[in-house]
């Protein structure tokens, strides 16, 4: 469980998060949703402890990320698969070894069972036979596949998306959103979704959250999402409104 | 001098030193790092060689010709090897390798380092529990320390046979005789301490590509800068520790 308590933090003088609460129980896929700028990728880089609050605490199963030392935030991110932004493969290695990396660099494992599970992962995400490539050679979007495929390597029991389905097309986009779903149908993996894909958002979510001026200022189920009379979800849900 | 640039002084030295410590302590794994090392190693070794070979067989050539010509009519032949020999052992083989391979190294160092930095491919890293201190920085930094003395040593022999080309071609001095001026008024110290200067420049040119390359930030403006910056002080502190270590040893 994820449980995000009055999070604040600021970069010099902008503010970005101001007081966010946001709890995201076992089994659970949340979307965080917001405008472009709005501190989605902050959020987390927080829950993580790649970033330290100014103030506030995240509980990830019980444990305060910020008073973790560097051995126990270490264990608890082997839990935890991130999916970054740009992708965020390493440039120096193959694909398969980017995916592998997690395994390779922190359990005994043979050559041929990490190869054995990275070519499992990858076609999971639907990609064959790039496994000797090099991440230059590939497309944005199949980039963007190989980072969940590395990301689900080492089994995690949560995983953060950060815009997955942006940067692919609807084909594809369908492809991971119904892996994401069937993560957390048969896997029972904790998720949480950053996107402004609408459509993902309401196929994948379990609710929805919509992050606006450093606060959640909205949470709900996808029928409440649709339902609401929040001016600023609604205009957001709808694009801004009509042409 | 204000109270800021005193501030900001000692506060670089001291980010320095914290980084320093943090690639120290993680020593500890240096046996599982075996293939990374040597990755890099390969990397910055193979690659400096050619300009190594072709700046020190010239820079040779060029001191036993000024040799010659400030000294050749009141000095025996054998001088003239001795003389190669002696400043490139003592002084230009280390300094002409680590300017170079500072010039080389420490920024490509700090720029891939620091791209990946901005494009949170560390980031990345710190999120598959893999610290990124032992798994990029640290094998950098070894592979450094013993790829300089080796390029050194390497320096110093092209330079010496450079000198030996112009020598023999150019003087009419009989190769024996060029070769009999290595052991003349040899002394052992004398390489030590050329190889000593070069461990420190290797730690030096290291040091500042990685720490840079970590403190990268913004975009790939930030990665010019870091290069910069990376060589431009690697190249400072190595001239300040060629006095240092020559006004120590000698
Ligand atoms: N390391 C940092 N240093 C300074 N400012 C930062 C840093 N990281 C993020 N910011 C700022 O915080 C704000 C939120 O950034 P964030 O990347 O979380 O946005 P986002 O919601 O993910 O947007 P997008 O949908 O475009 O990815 C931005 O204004 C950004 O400039
Ligand atoms: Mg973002």
């Amino acid at each position: 469980m994820i449980k995000i308590e009055n999070l604040y933090k600021s970069f010099n003088d902008l503010e970005v998060l101001k007081g966010l609460t946001l709890n995201v129980e076992v089994g659970e896929t949340v979307t965080v949703i917001g405008r472009s700028g709005c501190g989605k990728s902050v959020l987390l880089k927080h829950i993580i402890g790649l970033l330290t609050p100014d103030m506030g605490d995240i509980w990830v199963d019980g444990k305060n990320v910020k008073m973790l030392s560097k051995s126990e935030l270490y264990k608890l991110r082997l839990n935890i698969g991130v999916v970054f932004q740009g992708s965020a493969l390493l440039d120096f290695l193959s694909v398969w070894e980017n995916v592998a990396l997690g395994l390779t660099e922190n359990q005994k494992i043979t050559v041929d069972k990490a190869k054995e599970v990275v070519r499992q992962k990858l076609s999971l995400v639907e990609l064959e036979g790039v496994e000797n490539k090099r991440i230059s050679e590939l497309s944005g979007g199949m980039k963007k596949r190989v980072a969940i495929a590395r990301a689900l390597a080492v089994d995690p029991i949560y995983i953060l998306y950060d815009e997955p389905t942006t940067a692919l097309d609807p084909i594809t986009a369908r492809t991971i959103n119904e892996l994401i779903l069937s993560l957390k149908r048969k896997l029972r993996i904790t998720g949480i979704v950053v996107t402004h894909d609408m459509e993902s958002a309401f196929y994948v979510a379990d609710r929805i959250a919509m992050l606006h001026d450093g606060k959640i200022i909205f949470d709900g189920t996808p029928t409440e999402v649709q339902t609401t009379d929040n001016k600023i979800v609604q205009n957001f849900v709808k694009g801004g409104g009509q042409y | 001098m204000n109270k800021g640039f005193i501030e900001s002084f000692f506060g670089y030295i001291g980010r320095v030193c914290i980084f320093l410590w943090a690639i120290i302590v993680k020593l500890y794994y240096l046996p599982r790092s075996f293939r990374l090392i040597l990755e890099q190693i390969v990397h910055m070794g193979i690659g400096s060689m050619p300009i190594v070979i072709f700046t020190s067989f010239f820079a040779g050539m060029v001191t036993a010709y000024q040799a010659s010509f400030q000294a050749g009519d009141y000095m025996p032949d054998a001088y003239l090897g001795m003389a190669v020999a002696k400043a490139f052992m003592i002084e230009l083989a280390p300094l002409l390798t680590g300017l170079i391979v500072a010039g080389r190294v420490s920024s490509s160092l700090a720029a891939e380092i620091g791209t990946m930095r901005v494009t949170e491919q560390i980031d990345a890293l710190e999120s598959l529990a893999i610290d990124p201190i032992r798994y990029l920085a640290m094998p950098r930094f070894i592979a450094g320390i013993i790829v300089l003395p080796l390029l050194t040593g390497l320096s110093l022999f092209i330079a010496f046979f450079g000198g030996g080309i112009c020598s023999i071609f150019i003087f009419d001095v009989k190769p024996i005789v060029y070769i009999e001026g290595l052991r003349m008024q040899y002394y052992p110290h004398e390489l030590w301490g050329g190889l000593l200067k070069a461990f420190c420049f290797g730690f030096v040119i290291s040091l500042m590509g990685t720490y840079y390359g970590f403190m990268t930030e913004g975009g790939a403006e930030g990665v010019g800068k870091a290069a910069t910056k990376a060589v431009v002080s690697a190249s400072i502190l190595i001239l300040f520790f060629d006095l240092f270590i020559s006004w120590i040893v000698f």
